[in-house]
């Protein structure tokens, strides 16, 4: 039976774990997602994105529908992620989880078939492009995963961060242009050989 | 238009963002002007590998966990009663900043305290018995105040204990003269006991003392006293007041006080205030079977352990690292074998090293935060900003000391163990 999220959120409000239940499991792969390329490593965004969630549970009764419970769910996380960098700006201190992190062996692996090079070649560029996010503001960082990972409109992104749709504009702008910079700094990421790596898609119909 | 204005539309361009005039326009342009054709695929090429990132699924065990937390949360309907300002001040922003004036109203109000029931208020019936016998015989006072305290400072950190001992106590006429300062050496390192045995006991300065014990014995206002303790360089009056010692000492003394207790304000994963002790135990184990070598390793092994090194020679000992948990597990087992003799548990205190390293880190950190940063005004702007080599170094420099912190960090985990086979 497939309730509609505001269903789901009032059953929650009266104590329903299992309806809350629905909700996590219905979000949690976007919110993981989108924690995990904003913190850049699985410990980080497993904290965050748990952190995320309590949020909204706690929350959830000041949920009054206003927009939607995506909008209003993407809207906790964004201020989550906010929050842990400050956090962490502020106490500087190095955690253990973020060493261990740092291994190749928490870098995803793309699952199609390719050959092993491929494969390495493939995981070798998404390490780069993670790098690049990584050193964007997190302004940037967030309007970008919001835009390009998560597929939001830009009407979306404006309800996520109560802003104006020409913010929302004028800020994917300048957020993709500090990534391609970021990019050609890396150098090979905006080659010949980058190019091949990323999608392509509407791309591929430029002359 | 202007290469520059077409830029500035470029992105909403790849979005469909523009109306149909607009965007004629740019790929007008960019038909034209091979800069802006440059511009135009890299903005796309950028967006296209953000795109191309996979999607990352929680690890299964994230769900578990989350319901688990989750379900030690009260409902939301009881969450939303706690809106009030309180509720807000102890979750919001403000929590660290609050629990720090916590703590630093504790420590002022338990300093103010004692030093007022040093002077009659009289709160404590430790420090009542104390200054009762004050009065009838001071010197009386000093001794029992010194065998209290010592011992609990002792207990909490050995290792600054005996600092303190070379420091201070090792001055013969202060022994000689004051019966206070044969009691246990720890009484030595705190100098804000000196003020109080100066104070009861007027007669026990010693003469040779010189400054230290002429400044403190000087009468100094007791909220003036106050304010001192408050300082980075004081250690805690652990005078004849027990338990504020105990409580007070170990949270003060790894590292330098002041400033990175300032930072441990937050909470969660800092290890500010953690002592780091590595473990090391030596034994004798006698009776073994024959060639020990195979009932040792598999017994270590057995309990998540690893050989580090045998005997070469007679007389040396095998070395291992075993999981903290399991120590007493892997001996009881060697004791199905032989007699365990011997054993002999000593800690060495690595908090100390620990701290410095991380300090020296986050200093690494903050710098290459900063050449970042600078590298990126440098490239905003268009320029070469020549930092890269030293950022280069920097970074390798980062993650050699990240090995060595993690190194560390694990050695409360894994307890070093000796054994002489006999």
């Amino acid at each position: 039976m497939h309730l509609p999220d505001e269903e789901l959120v009032q059953q929650s409000i009266k104590g329903d774990l299992d309806a809350f239940d629905q909700l996590v499991r219905r979000y949690e792969g976007k919110v993981y997602g989108l924690a995990y390329r904003f913190m850049g490593n699985h410990a980080d965004a497993s904290d965050l994105a748990q952190e995320t969630f309590i949020r909204i549970y706690q929350a959830l009764a000041r949920f009054r529908g206003d927009s939607s419970f995506a909008t209003w769910l993407y809207r906790i996380a964004a201020n989550a992620c906010r929050d842990e960098l400050r956090k962490r700006r502020r106490r500087r201190s190095v955690s253990m989880e973020e060493m261990m992190d740092a291994s190749p062996a928490n870098v995803p692996v793309a699952g199609d078939d390719y050959s092993p090079e491929e494969v390495a070649q493939r995981g070798e560029v998404q390490r780069q492009v993670q790098d690049c996010l990584n050193e964007l503001s997190e302004d940037h960082r967030l309007i970008l995963l919001m835009r390009e990972m998560q597929g939001m409109s830009y009407e979306e992104i404006a309800g996520v961060l109560e802003c104006s749709l020409g913010t929302v504009k004028s800020r994917i702008s300048r957020a993709r242009n500090a990534l391609k910079e970021k990019m050609r700094k890396k150098g090979e990421l905006l080659t010949r050989d980058g190019r091949l790596n990323g999608k392509g898609g509407k791309r591929s119909a430029m002359p | 238009m202007q290469c520059h204005d077409i830029c500035e539309l470029l992105s909403a361009y790849i979005d469909g963002m523009l109306d149909s005039s607009q965007a004629a326009r740019v790929e007008e342009h960019i038909a034209s002007c091979a800069v802006c054709k440059m511009e135009y695929e890299d903005l796309r090429t950028a967006v296209d590998l953000v795109r191309g990132l996979p999607e990352v699924a929680p690890p299964p065990e994230f769900h578990d966990r989350l319901q688990q937390k989750l379900r030690s949360l009260p409902a939301p309907a009881d969450t939303n009663l706690k809106t009030g300002l309180l509720y807000k001040l102890a979750r919001g922003k403000w929590c660290g900043t609050l629990a720090a004036a916590a703590v630093i109203f504790l420590t002022v109000g338990v300093t103010a305290l004692w030093y007022n029931s040093n002077n009659g208020a009289i709160l404590d019936p430790v420090l009542q018995n104390n200054v009762e016998k004050n009065n009838q015989n001071s010197a009386d006072t000093i001794d029992k105040g010194n065998t209290v305290s010592p011992n609990a400072y002792k207990s909490m950190d050995g290792k600054k204990v005996a600092d303190g001992q070379q420091e201070y106590v090792a001055n013969p006429s202060l022994e000689e003269s004051s019966p206070a300062y044969n009691a246990p050496p720890g009484m030595g390192g705190l100098e804000k006991s000196g003020a109080l045995v100066a104070q009861s006991a007027p007669g026990t300065t010693a003469p040779g003392d010189g400054e230290q014990v002429r400044s403190l014995s000087a009468p100094v206002g007791a909220a003036d006293r106050a304010t001192k303790n408050q300082s980075p360089e004081s250690k805690h009056p652990a005078g004849d007041e027990p338990q504020l010692t105990v409580s007070a000492v170990p949270r003060a003394e790894p590292g330098d006080p002041g400033a990175k207790d300032g930072r441990a304000g937050g909470s969660g994963r800092t290890m500010e205030d953690e002592t780091i002790l590595a473990m090391e135990y030596t034994v004798t184990v006698k009776g073994l079977p024959e060639n020990p070598e195979q009932l040792l390793t598999e017994t270590a092994g057995k309990y998540g352990g690893v050989i580090e090194s045998k005997p070469v020679e007679p007389g040396q000992y095998w070395s291992m690292r075993i999981p903290a948990g399991q120590v007493e597990l892997f001996f009881d087992e060697i004791e199905k074998y032989g007699k365990v003799e011997d054993k002999c548990i000593q800690s060495n205190d690595l908090t100390a090293d620990f701290g410095r390293t991380r300090d020296k880190l986050n200093e690494l950190l903050a710098r290459e935060e900063k050449l970042l940063q600078e590298r990126g005004v440098a490239e905003d702007a268009g320029q070469k900003s020549g930092v890269d080599k030293e950022l280069s170094e920097l970074q390798e420099q980062i993650t050699t000391l990240r090995h060595v912190l993690a190194g560390m960090q694990q050695a409360p985990n894994m307890v070093t163990v000796q054994i002489m086979v006999q």
